[in-house]
């Protein structure tokens, strides 16, 4: 084995090392002496009143919050469940209904396609967040009505055509149908042409009796000179 | 030192949430706890924050601690990660320049523990933090970078620098 050449190191390495090792070993010395400072007085005082305002709160505040965690979304839950059995029944009422229509329109079997047919389509528009829900057999049995056959009528048969007409009593409105009044006489004398109106007179009058069938406005008085 | 001084019979009366045994262990442990959030921190209402959270942690979670002995070392660990949370945004881990890299490595004076408190003090924020967790503390690398969430490298780099930075200031403060 051969003998590798040696070197010497710098001739202030031993200076370097002591001085390096004065300043480390200072300071591993010193270290674990370092002064100690004290908090303030009140630093304990403020340490149990943080203390105690912490020990109130969480005995019965957690329970209570648990319990809240716990029940709101429990009760949100029923709520909902409630509603959506709700909505089903809601659902059910709706639909029967149209089938009892349905069939009381019916007269003759023949006729139930046909009518059927408006009531499945809404059931295929229903809103698609409630599933399809399995026909049940409830609904209502179509009851064939009796064909009613009703007996024939003929005019000629009949005997009585005659038409009875009641008798009515003309409205006294239709006989008015003017206010004026004319009086014409056949005497000596010339009257002359004497016109009545009904200008003038009371509202009472001319509402209440206004018709000239009345036994007093009826008089037409006709004066004929020879 | 504390270790000797924590025993278990006190340990069972704080899980046991007694209030005399709770002020027992703080007395004990207050200072060590301040003064780690305290250089961590380096300011005073911020460290006071840290170390009510810590107690009020301490003494909720203690019945969980499944080994007492590690009381304390478990106390140091809750006051670094409050610090820690709470300085967050204070620390900044540049890169280290090349001509910071080759300060000067020349080093004679003698030193004491005030003198090196007071070099601590005026590092900068984040490798002030990585020298407190693994050069004080005694974390190692990986742990103190997860806990600052930075690179292990970073952590070694920042630490190095953090020593460069003491030398420095430790001449500057005998100096002066």
């Amino acid at each position: 084995m051969k003998k590798l050449p040696e070197h010497s190191p710098k001739a202030s390495a031993w200076e370097d090392l002591l001085k390096k090792g004065t300043f480390e070993s200072q300071l591993d010395n010193h270290l674990p002496t370092l002064p100690q400072f004290a908090p303030q007085d009140a630093a304990w005082e403020r340490i149990t009143a943080e203390l105690d305002r912490k020990k109130v709160i969480p005995v019965w505040i957690r329970w209570t919050a648990a319990a809240a965690a716990i029940a709101i979304p429990l009760f949100s839950l029923i709520s909902i469940d409630r509603t959506g059995n709700e909505i089903e029944k809601q659902e059910l009422l709706t639909e029967n209904p149209a089938e009892i229509d349905n069939s009381a329109v019916e007269v003759t079997p023949s006729q139930a396609p046909t009518n059927k047919e408006p009531i499945n389509t809404i059931s295929e528009k229903a809103p698609e967040k409630f599933p399809p829900k399995k026909k049940t057999k409830r609904s209502i049995e179509i009851i064939e009505a009796p064909k009613m056959t009703l007996p024939d009528i003929e005019l000629s048969q009949s005997k009585n055509l005659s038409l009875k007409i009641p008798e009515t009593k003309a409205p006294e409105a239709q006989i008015q149908k003017t206010l004026h009044q004319v009086s014409i006489s056949w005497s000596k004398i010339k009257p002359g042409l004497q016109v009545k109106t009904s200008f003038g007179r009371r509202e009472s009058e001319l509402g209440q009796k206004p018709q000239a069938s009345a036994p007093e406005n009826s008089q037409i008085m006709l004066e004929i000179n020879n | 030192m504390e270790k000797e001084r924590v025993d278990l019979r006190l340990i069972e009366l704080v899980i046991a949430q007694d209030r005399k045994a709770q002020f027992q262990l703080f007395e004990l442990t207050k200072r060590m706890v301040y003064s780690l959030a305290f250089r961590i921190l380096n300011d005073e209402d911020t460290a006071h924050d840290v170390l009510q959270d810590t107690y009020v942690k301490v003494f909720q979670e203690i019945r969980n601690l499944k080994h007492p002995e590690a009381l304390i070392s478990w106390m140091k660990t809750i006051t670094a990660r409050k610090a820690i949370e709470k300085g967050r945004k204070k620390f900044r881990f540049e890169e280290l320049s090349a001509a910071e890299d080759h300060a000067e490595d020349h080093f004679e004076s003698w030193f004491d523990a005030e003198l090196l408190d007071q070099a601590i003090r005026t590092l900068p924020p984040g490798s002030r933090a990585v020298f407190m967790l693994v050069a004080v503390e005694g974390y190692p690398h990986l742990e103190a970078s997860r806990m600052l969430g930075i690179s292990e490298s970073t952590s070694k780099s920042q630490l190095n620098y953090a020593k460069k930075l003491l030398k420095t200031r430790i001449k500057t403060l005998l100096q002066a």
